[in-house]
């Protein structure tokens, strides 16, 4: 048997409660203290029905259904991420979760909490009862709930069963450990699982093109809108990830999905959200070389390791200057301009050749169109590979890959989900390799500019070399492993589920 | 996981009394910890208010699996469970010795639980016997209650001579001082004589102190009901120790 909760109008009930109960019920202990919750922004942990709570000093995981912690640490002040967290249990099990975002403090209650133990004739334990309230920490005590908590003592099932039973009797059901938690978070800014940084916008197949991508672009223009503030206060890396993920998807869908829009103002859209892009992009790579600054370490022989510090200070002091250029650039009249005319845009339908389509016809046409072009793409650079393609594929599928996302409800999930595994496959390799080569000749371009002057320089410089060295070992390790996912992709059944999927309602015939 | 056995070949040295007082503080120190009672007195299940009794006999224990898991019982701590004795114990060495391998059984028995424990602690009968060479080959510390007298000098010299002769040399034994009497000069001297001959023995040595008797009128780990006493400091004092030989091990 699990722990179980009761949801009662209040904290008299519930001690009356426990005392009408026919057991030997003994009253254990009693404890008010502050609970302090923490997630990332995008609700990682809930997500997985889990919370951080921090109570005193210790600072526990709990799944949400438990009063229990699955992992503790005595911490010493506010976690800022999971590596402020020292080394344990803990952390083990919170940082594969969050890494890389932020832990933000999301709810702050006060817990008033009585124990009591259930008892045999030996005067074992048999049960546990602990009866919650909870109340809002700051400002006037405002009652949030009160549960009643029922945790079996292991090898003594029979007596949680019978007080199960009583509860029942009583005119008591279990309720949803998920309520009780939707209670604490409820002053919590944003609901729990409310940013979702890709948006599912829920579209009817044969609706017109013009309004079912408006509604799909403006989705993404909210996650933009409700990233953008974070990434100025420099919390985590990820607002600026998911914000950059959004203006990609904007640009793909104003370029793919043709004569939807008239062509002017896409035109106009897609140079600003392509000049946002790169405003963007320096920061972003920066944080992608910082982030993976322990990886990068081990890479290098032991002895190296220290010698490479001066390498990544350089990158910190770049990221700083680059901060600053992001956020003049997103304060800027430019861009409240930009988002004005964009949001107002979007506001109004649009004339255009496409426009009253359906939009099942106008996107699955564009989809094929993508896939045919991959595919070919695929079989030459079996033939004969050359770099420069590999390129262009891995950016056609990842516009291939954007599209079905976006437009995921048109389709049938079970499909779809595993023609996208198909995809993924392809791009997962084609990505390595693409990341290597980038970083290969980042990390020369940095190597350029770092100072030289003494031993420590040159060290550094030493190091790095070393570090491209073993990154075009790994690419070339990739590209050698290319052709497996190639030919899959290529396939001709891998065309035939596309044409399945997406000609038959773009009323394709072939 | 770790595994650790209380065990000397001779009776009333306090070694139930360490297993119950150093599984607690094993627990409160944050260590998921089972303690399993392998006396056929059932000494520990009776601290812990716990029946001795083992749902389908000894099978549980020679089979493992689903029975085992069933017959583990909470104890009134966070943290703390127990396998509690089974007078059927008296029948684990025909159980034992009917089976292949007979000396790993137990080893091979607990180690599903190594998910969810971090520490586990044997409470073992003072015999040397099928069983206790089980636990010999299941524990990677063996840790000897000795009190100082000519007697548990004799014993403690045979119990290393079989463990040698008889290639148990994966288990790390430390002895440790227990019941001393401070006033007794034989004690005193007898403790000299025990440091000097044994290398492993530990530095902490739990005294003969009236407060650990209370344990049977109580029904509680020592450290529960009285955690300022003379003879609680003393077993934190000695788990303090074992958690060091625990993390040197690399365990915990």
């Amino acid at each position: 048997m699990q722990t179980t909760l009761y949801s009662l109008a209040g904290d008299r009930e519930a001690h009356d409660l426990v005392g009408r109960l026919a057991e030997t019920c003994e009253r254990a202990c009693s404890s008010s203290e502050i609970l302090t919750f923490f997630d990332t922004f995008d609700w990682r942990l809930f997500r997985k029905s889990l919370a951080l709570c921090r109570r005193g000093r210790e600072l526990g995981l709990y799944p949400l259904s438990a009063l229990d912690s699955l992992a503790r640490q005595t911490v010493s002040g506010e976690p800022h991420f999971a590596e402020d967290i020292p080394a344990g249990d803990l952390r083990a099990a919170t940082e594969p979760i969050v890494a890389p975002r932020a832990l933000l403090m999301v709810a702050q209650v006060r817990a008033d909490r009585t124990r009591y133990r259930v008892l045999n004739r030996d005067r074992k334990t048999v049960l546990r009862l602990t009866v919650e309230t909870l109340t809002a920490a700051e400002g006037p005590p405002a009652w949030l709930t009160t549960h009643l908590w029922l945790e079996p003592v292991r090898g003594y099932p029979k007596a949680a069963k019978r007080l199960a039973r009583r509860l029942q009797e009583l005119g008591l059901h279990g309720a949803d450990p998920k309520a009780r938690y939707s209670r604490i978070f409820a002053g919590a800014a944003g609901r729990p699982g409310g940013y979702d940084p890709k948006p599912r916008v829920s579209l009817d197949p044969g609706s017109p093109a013009g309004e079912a991508t408006r509604a799909v672009l403006h989705s993404l223009f909210e996650v933009m809108t409700c990233n953008l503030p974070h990434i100025l206060a420099d919390i985590d890396s990820e607002f600026l990830h998911d914000f950059r993920v959004s203006i990609r998807r904007t640009r793909v869908v104003l370029s793919q999905l043709r004569g939807v829009f008239p062509a002017g103002p896409v035109e106009r859209f897609r140079r600003q959200f392509s000049d946002l892009g790169q405003l963007t992009g320096e920061l972003r790579d920066l944080d992608v070389y910082l982030l993976n600054e322990s990886g990068y370490r081990s890479l290098l022989p032991e002895s190296l390791r220290d010698d490479i510090a001066p390498f990544f200070a350089h990158l910190r002091a770049a990221r700083r200057r680059a901060l600053g250029e992001v956020g003049r650039g997103l304060t800027s009249q430019r861009y409240r301009d930009l988002a004005a005319a964009w949001e107002a845009f979007l506001g109004a339908p649009q004339d255009a050749p496409q426009a009253e389509r359906a939009t099942e016809a106008v996107v699955g046409e564009s989809i094929i169109r993508l896939h045919n072009k991959m595919q070919r793409a695929c079989r030459r650079i079996l033939k004969r590979g050359d770099d420069e393609r590999v390129h262009a594929l891995r950016i056609d599928g990842k516009k291939l890959r954007y599209l079905m996302e976006l437009f995921a409800s048109l389709y049938p999930r079970r499909e779809l989900n595993s023609f996208v595994r198909e995809l993924r496959g392809l791009q997962d390799s084609l990505g390595s390799f693409h990341d290597l080569q980038v970083q290969e000749s980042y990390l020369l371009g940095v190597a350029a500019e770092l100072p030289v002057q003494d031993g420590a320089g040159r060290r550094a410089l030493l190091a790095v070399g070393s570090l491209v060295d073993r990154l075009g070992e790994r690419r070339r390790q990739v590209k050698a492993e290319f052709a497996g996912p190639l030919a899959a992709f290529a396939a001709p059944a891998n065309r035939q589920l596309a044409e399945r999927l997406f000609a038959p309602r773009a009323g394709i015939t072939r | 996981m770790t595994t650790l056995a209380l065990y000397g070949n001779k009776g009333g040295v306090g070694k139930t009394t360490a297993a119950v007082n150093l599984a607690w503080l094993a627990s409160q120190g944050g260590l998921t910890t089972l303690i399993v009672d392998l006396d056929p007195q059932g000494s520990a299940s009776y601290f812990f208010r716990i029946k001795p009794r083992i749902r389908r006999g000894a099978r549980g224990l020679t089979k493992g699996g689903k029975a085992l898991h069933n017959s583990i019982k909470g104890t009134d701590y966070p943290s703390l469970d127990m396998l509690p004795a089974d007078f059927s114990h008296r029948h684990l060495q025909r159980k034992f010795s009917s089976s292949k391998r007979s000396r790993r059984r137990l080893a091979r028995t607990v180690k599903p639980l190594k998910r969810e424990y971090d520490l586990i602690i044997f409470d073992c009968a003072p015999t040397i016997d099928l069983v206790a060479e089980n636990v010999f080959t299941a524990a990677q510390l063996l840790l000897v209650p000795l009190i100082p007298t000519t007697l548990s000098l004799r014993s403690h010299r045979e119990l290393l001579a079989f463990l040698d002769r008889e290639g148990y040399d994966s288990v790390q034994v430390h002895g440790f001082l227990s019941l001393v009497d401070e006033r007794k000069r034989l004690h005193r001297e007898l403790a000299g004589v025990m440091r000097r001959e044994f290398g492993g023995l530990l530095g902490s040595t739990i005294p003969y102190l009236a407060q650990v008797e209370q344990m049977g009128i109580r029904r509680e780990p020592l450290p529960a009901f009285s955690s300022r006493s003379r003879a609680a400091l003393a077993y934190r004092a000695l788990w303090r120790e074992i958690e060091g030989l625990i993390s040197e091990r690399g365990g915990g």
